[in-house]
C-alpha cells in the first residue's frame, strides 16, 4: 500500500473527508487509526457506513494500522490515513510507518490555546510533536480542505 | 420599468420567507433558484423571466456545496433579486441582454447577502448564550423562544436586505442600461448564451469527473441530438 | 451552531422522560454541547438519543455514554448526508427540474424538483427518527444496511445522463439544427474545458465574469475582424 495522505483530524471522518479529500487524492482505502474508535463498536460501524464500492474504510488501532499499511500483499491501493491527534501521528511513526508529509485539518479537542489556523488549536505537547516532525524532515501542511491554501509554520522559535 | 413599491416589497417578503428554508427551517429546498426564481417572477408579473433566471442560476451553483467550512454564495438572494429585476424590466430591454445583465449584476449581491447571513449567524451565538443562561436559571422555555428569535432575526434581515437590493436594481437597471455602450450590451447577450454551458460543466463536476462519466455524457449527448433531429 | 436546534428538537421528549424539573434541565443542558452533522441525518441520532435517555433515567447508562454516542455519529453521518443529499440527490433533482423547465416552461418543473428531492429527504427524517427510537444504538446497523453512499454514486451517473440530454437541448435551441458532428464535439469539449477549470479552482461565478470579459473583448474587436476580412478578400484597400 502507498499512503497518499496522512491527516490529523479530531472529528475523524466527516463531510470534508469524504467529499473533498478522498476524490482529491484519489484514495480507494481509508484507514482510521484510532484506539478508542477501534474499541467502540458503534463508532466503528458508523464510520464504516461511509464506505462504498469505490472506497473501503477500515477502523483499526494504531499498531494494527501500521502493520496493515506496511504489509506487502495489500497491493496497489492508495491509502488515506486519519488520526485524531498529533500524538497518534507520532505513535504511527514510532511503530514504523514511513511518513513524508502530514496534513493538519482540525484540532479543537484538548483546548489548546495556540491558533495555527481557524480550525487548528494546539497546546505545548502538540508543539513538541510538530518540532519533532520538522527535525525528521516531514512536510507539515495545515489546511482543512484541499481548496484552501496550505499554511506553513514560518516562525519556529516560540 | 417604473419602480413599483408594492411589487418590490412583495418580492422581498416572499424572498425573505423562501430564504428561511436555506438554513433556519424546513429545508425542503423551496429556496433553490429553480423554485424561487419562477415564484418571484410570478409575483413580479413575468413567470417566463423567473423561469429563465431560476434555471440558469440553479445550474450555475449546483456545484457549490456547503461542505466543511465552505460557504457558497446566497443563491436564493441572487435568484430573488435577479428574477424581480428581470421581470420588472422585461418588455423594455431586449430579453437576452437583460438576462445576461441581471445574472452578471446579481453575483456580487449574492456574495454580499452571504456576508449578511454570516453576520446573523454570529448573532445566533448570542441567542445560544441567552438560552443557556435561562436553563442555568431553571427555565427551559428559553430554548424554544431563542430558536424562534434566531429565525425571526434572519427573516427580518433578509427582507430588509432584499428590499434594498431589489429597489436599487429596479430603479437602476433602466438608468444604467442606456448609457452602456452597445458592444457591452452585445456581450451580455453572448454571455447569456454561454451561461448554460458553464452551468452544465459545474453540474458535471459535482457528479463525477472520471472517464466513464465523460464517455456517458458524450454518448447521451449524441444520442439526444439524434433523437431531437429525428423528432423533427 | 446546531446545538440549540438539537436541544430544541429533543426537549419535548426529555420533558416526558424526566418528570422532575431539575433532572429535565440538567439533561437539556447536556444537549446544548457542540453538535454538527447533516440536518436530515440528525433524525436517526435524535431518535436513538431519546431511547438512550430512557436508559439513562433507568440507570442503565451514564449521561456520558449519550454524549459519546452523539460524538461518534455526527462526523460519519455528516459525511454520508453531505455526499448523498447535497452531493447526489440535490444535483439530480436540480438537473431534472432544469431539463423539465427547458421542455415545458411551466411551474410543474419546480414542483417535480421539489417532489423528487423531498421524498428521500422526508423519508429519512421520519423513518430515521422512528428507527432511532425503536432500535436505539443499533440504528447504526440499520443505516449501514441502507448502503446510502452506493445509491449516491448511482444517482450521480443518472445526473450525468440528464446532463447529456440538457446539453443536447441547449445545442438544438441555439440553432445548430443540422446535427453536425464537428460543432457537437466542439461544444462538448468546451464543457469539459470549463469543468477542468473548475477543478483547478475557478468558481462558476468567476467563469461567468471571465467569459463576459472575453465576450466584451470580442464585440469591441469585431469591427477589426470585419475590416480584416474585407481587406483580405480585396473589398477594401488602404492607401498609406
Amino acid at each position: 500500500m502507498s499512503i497518499v495522505l496522512l491527516r490529523v483530524d479530531d472529528r475523524l471522518v466527516h463531510g470534508q473527508t469524504i467529499e473533498a479529500w478522498v476524490p482529491f487524492c484519489h484514495a480507494n482505502c481509508l484507514i482510521v487509526a484510532n484506539d478508542e474508535a477501534a474499541k467502540n463498536r458503534i463508532q466503528k460501524i458508523a464510520i464504516e457506513s461511509c464506505a462504498s464500492r469505490s472506497i473501503t474504510i477500515k477502523v483499526e488501532d494504531i499498531k494494527e494500522a501500521v502493520s496493515d499499511i506496511n504489509s506487502k500483499d495489500a497491493g496497489r491501493e492508495n491509502v488515506m490515513v486519519i488520526v485524531s491527534s498529533l500524538k497518534d501521528a507520532m505513535r504511527l511513526y514510532s511503530w514504523g510507518l514511513k511518513i513524508s508529509s502530514i496534513n493538519i485539518g482540525n484540532i479543537h479537542h484538548n483546548g489548546g490555546s495556540m491558533m495555527l489556523s481557524p480550525s487548528v488549536f494546539i497546546d505545548k505537547e502538540d508543539w513538541g510533536f510538530l518540532l519533532k516532525f520538522k527535525e525528521l524532515g516531514i512536510n507539515i501542511d495545515i489546511r482543512a480542505v484541499p481548496a484552501d491554501k496550505p499554511l506553513k509554520i514560518e516562525n519556529w522559535n516560540i | 420599468m417604473k419602480f413599483l413599491f408594492w411589487q418590490a416589497f412583495a418580492a422581498a417578503v416572499a424572498g425573505g420567507f423562501i430564504s428561511l428554508d436555506r438554513t433556519a427551517a424546513f429545508q425542503i429546498m423551496i429556496s433553490r433558484p429553480i423554485v424561487a426564481g419562477p415564484l418571484i417572477g410570478l409575483v413580479c408579473g413575468s413567470l417566463a423571466a423567473g423561469i429563465v433566471i431560476g434555471s440558469l442560476l440553479e445550474l450555475l451553483w449546483i456545484g457549490d456545496l456547503p461542505v466543511g467550512g465552505h460557504v457558497p454564495p446566497h443563491e436564493t438572494a441572487a435568484a430573488v433579486i435577479a428574477a424581480a429585476v428581470a421581470a420588472n424590466a422585461k418588455g423594455i430591454i431586449p430579453e437576452k441582454e437583460l438576462f445576461g445583465f441581471c445574472i452578471l449584476m446579481t453575483i456580487p449581491f449574492a456574495v454580499l447577502c452571504q456576508k449578511a447571513d454570516q453576520g446573523v449567524r454570529m448573532f445566533n451565538k448570542y441567542y445560544y448564550h441567552r438560552a443557556y443562561a435561562e436553563i442555568e436559571k431553571g427555565t427551559a422555555s428559553g430554548v424554544g423562544i431563542f430558536n424562534l428569535m434566531a429565525v425571526l432575526t434572519l427573516l427580518i434581515v433578509n427582507i430588509a436586505v432584499f428590499f434594498f437590493f431589489i429597489t436599487i436594481g429596479m430603479m437602476g437597471v433602466s438608468r444604467i442600461y442606456y448609457i452602456i455602450p452597445q458592444e457591452i450590451r452585445f456581450a451580455f447577450a453572448t454571455l447569456f448564451a454561454v451561461i448554460p454551458v458553464i452551468g452544465i460543466a459545474s453540474a458535471f463536476n459535482t457528479a463525477h469527473s472520471n472517464k466513464l462519466a465523460k464517455t456517458a455524457l458524450f454518448a447521451v449527448f449524441i444520442l439526444f441530438i439524434g433523437l431531437l433531429a429525428w423528432h423533427r | 451552531m446546531q446545538a440549540m436546534g438539537f436541544a430544541f428538537a429533543i426537549s419535548p421528549a426529555l420533558k416526558k422522560i424526566y418528570k422532575e424539573k431539575n433532572d429535565f434541565l440538567s439533561a437539556l443542558k447536556r444537549h446544548m454541547k457542540f453538535f454538527n452533522t447533516q440536518p436530515y441525518m440528525a433524525a436517526p441520532i435524535i431518535g436513538a438519543v431519546i431511547r438512550l435517555e430512557q436508559d439513562v433515567k433507568a440507570g442503565k447508562l451514564s449521561p456520558n455514554d449519550v454524549s459519546l454516542f452523539k460524538k461518534s455519529l455526527m462526523g460519519p453521518y455528516g459525511a454520508i448526508g453531505d455526499a448523498y443529499f447535497w452531493g447526489s440527490l440535490k444535483p439530480f433533482a436540480s438537473v431534472f427540474g432544469v431539463v423539465f423547465l427547458a421542455l415545458s416552461s411551466s411551474l410543474w418543473a419546480s414542483a417535480a424538483f421539489l417532489i423528487i428531492y423531498n421524498i428521500p429527504h422526508l423519508w429519512m427524517r421520519t423513518r430515521g427518527l422512528t428507527a432511532g427510537c425503536n432500535m436505539g444504538i443499533d440504528v447504526v446497523d440499520y443505516i449501514k444496511s441502507l448502503d446510502i453512499p452506493e445509491w449516491g454514486k448511482r444517482l450521480r451517473y443518472l445526473t450525468i445522463c440528464l446532463l447529456g440530454a440538457a446539453l443536447a437541448l441547449y445545442y438544438q435551441m441555439n440553432g445548430y439544427a443540422s446535427a453536425n458532428i464537428g460543432s457537437a464535439v466542439g461544444i462538448f469539449s468546451i464543457v469539459l474545458f470549463f469543468a477542468y477549470l473548475m477543478q483547478k479552482g475557478f468558481s462558476a461565478s468567476m467563469l461567468v465574469y471571465i467569459v463576459f470579459i472575453l465576450c466584451a473583448a470580442y464585440w469591441y474587436a469585431a469591427p477589426v475582424f470585419h475590416f480584416l476580412n474585407k481587406y483580405i478578400s480585396g473589398q477594401v484597400s488602404v492607401n498609406l
